[in-house]
């Protein structure tokens, strides 16, 4: 009875509910936990794929940002009529190649598969992460012909991705380039992939409709698109939005 | 109106509830019978082992898995030193998976069956004779039969339905380990809801039918082994 009082009590005070994609989680709750210091409300951070924050938000899920892997999901949601303004870039995400086993520092990306042929390579889903379609355009236009005989282990997410390359399921893997900073990854075996060879991985925020009335969660919103945030997340691994978008 | 990949997913998942359930129908024999008819005190661990993926989450099944077949672990090592091709994302490590996460379902029913027939028709076939191997191929598996259509049926359903270790272990690759549940997954995940939707209603009517099957099999049976062979559902 008690603990009853005590939660509605707690649940009183506005939280923002933000669903966030799995590959931003912890940079979200770093930036959170600063947001918090100066603003009386609680950040509540749902990891997930973006699909399914999707679904669920279309569904009703109580979220008041989603924090999108892509520009498409949060385009969806504005023509079903259910975000308070128009979607903003927060993020832009650096692919990188990751070969846990080997150091490739110094070589190129082309030299990599050569040496790796018939190897297996973890990428993301290209039909439902950004960061998976960034990593087969790599893979075209290094190795149009698939002269060098990769095999494809596709992960459900770049997390997945990650952990099949962790745990030596495989050789090599496209991951994002925040995920190796923040496990504090060996330079040496991995670097970031040029940004020319793939579609610039734009990722979207959003603030839905639910959040109208919670003056924290616009406060949340407005903060993540600020210079001095965006100067946090570049720090985490992304690159910095160019201004004039 | 199925599109041809949801076609191979779903050979690919009637390919591997099928080779699992008769793998498990022979590998449950002999477990089941030990389990009956045993009075040694490991009964209950290997029991509670048996059944422990019951309550396991899936999950939990396919991160150890992994670590498993990964070059380091015990699997990946074994395969490696034999010659194999890794065990992660092949259908062979589907099937090893599988094996597991449907065991429970084909021993316990199997078992249930096996001690409802009881000491007396074996010891009279002792008495007349009979050798042991003869007594469990001519009394034991014929009686347990309702036993085993039971347990085949769930391993065949619920391997079906796996869904949490392919995630793990699968790597969603067509033709290989992209069955009907990734499938569906992946259809919600890329928000193709009519794809998902249909697939869905096929493998839901399919579940059902096979269920049904069961059930009403289990209940029009002559009475004199019902509530006999205490297979649980």
């Amino acid at each position: 009875m008690l603990c009853c009082l005590i939660m509605l009590v707690s649940s009183a005070s506005a939280d923002v509910n933000v669903a966030v994609a799995s590959n931003f989680a912890n940079t979200a709750r770093q930036l959170a936990r600063e947001f918090e210091k100066t603003h009386d409300t609680q950040i509540v951070i749902v990891a997930g794929s973006s699909g399914k924050h999707y679904a669920q938000i279309v569904n009703g899920a109580p979220f008041d940002i989603l924090l999108s892997a892509d520009q498409q999901k949060p385009a969806k949601l504005q023509s079903a009529n259910l975000l308070l303004t128009a979607p903003k870039t927060y993020a832009l995400g650096r692919l990188a190649l990751w070969t846990p086993r080997k150091a490739i520092d110094n070589i190129s990306l082309k030299t990599v598969l050569s040496q790796n042929r018939s190897a297996r390579i973890a990428m993301a889903n290209p039909k439902l992460a950004p960061y998976g379609i960034a990593a087969l355009e790599t893979l075209s236009s290094t190795d149009p012909q698939n002269q060098f005989n990769m095999k494809k282990v596709i992960a459900e997410n770049v997390s997945q991705a990650y952990q099949f390359a962790h745990s030596g399921n495989v050789d090599l893997a496209f991951v994002a380039v925040s995920q190796l900073q923040q496990q504090g990854v060996a330079a040496t075996h991995w670097f970031a992939v040029p940004a020319s060879k793939h579609s610039p991985i734009l990722q979207d925020a959003a603030l839905l409709k639910r959040a109208s009335n919670n003056a924290q969660a616009h406060a949340f919103f407005n903060y993540l698109l600020s210079p001095a945030t965006q100067q946090l997340i570049s720090e985490a691994g992304y690159e910095r939005i160019p201004t004039t978008h | 109106m199925l599109s041809a990949s949801d076609w191979t997913a779903i050979v690919l998942t009637l390919k591997l509830a099928t080779i699992v359930t008769l793998l498990l129908v022979v590998i449950a024999t002999p477990l089941a019978w030990w389990l009956a008819s045993t009075r040694s005190w490991l009964r209950g661990p290997v029991a509670a082992i048996v059944a422990l993926p019951l309550v396991l989450p899936p999950t939990v099944i396919g991160f150890y898995l992994l670590l498993a077949f990964a070059p380091s672990g015990p699997l990946g090592q074994a395969t490696g030193w034999l010659g194999l091709a890794p065990l992660a994302f092949s259908f062979e490590g589907l099937v090893i998976g599988s094996l597991i996460y449907s065991l429970p379902f084909v021993v316990q029913p199997v078992q249930n069956a096996m001690r409802a027939i009881g000491r007396e028709p074996l010891d009279a076939a002792a008495m007349l004779g009979a050798s042991p191997l003869d007594r469990f191929f001519s009394i034991v598996v014929p009686m347990s039969l309702p036993g085993y259509l039971v347990g085949a049926a769930l391993g065949f359903a619920h391997t079906v339905g796996e869904f949490g270790i392919v995630l793990m272990i699968g790597g969603s690759i067509p033709s290989e380990t992209r069955v009907v549940s990734v499938q569906i997954y992946d259809y919600v995940e890329g928000l193709e809801y009519s794809s998902a939707h249909r697939l869905s209603a096929l493998v839901l009517l399919t579940s059902f039918v096979i269920l049904l099957s069961v059930y009403v099999w289990q209940f029009r049976r002559p009475s004199s082994n019902i509530g006999k062979t205490g297979a649980t559902l």
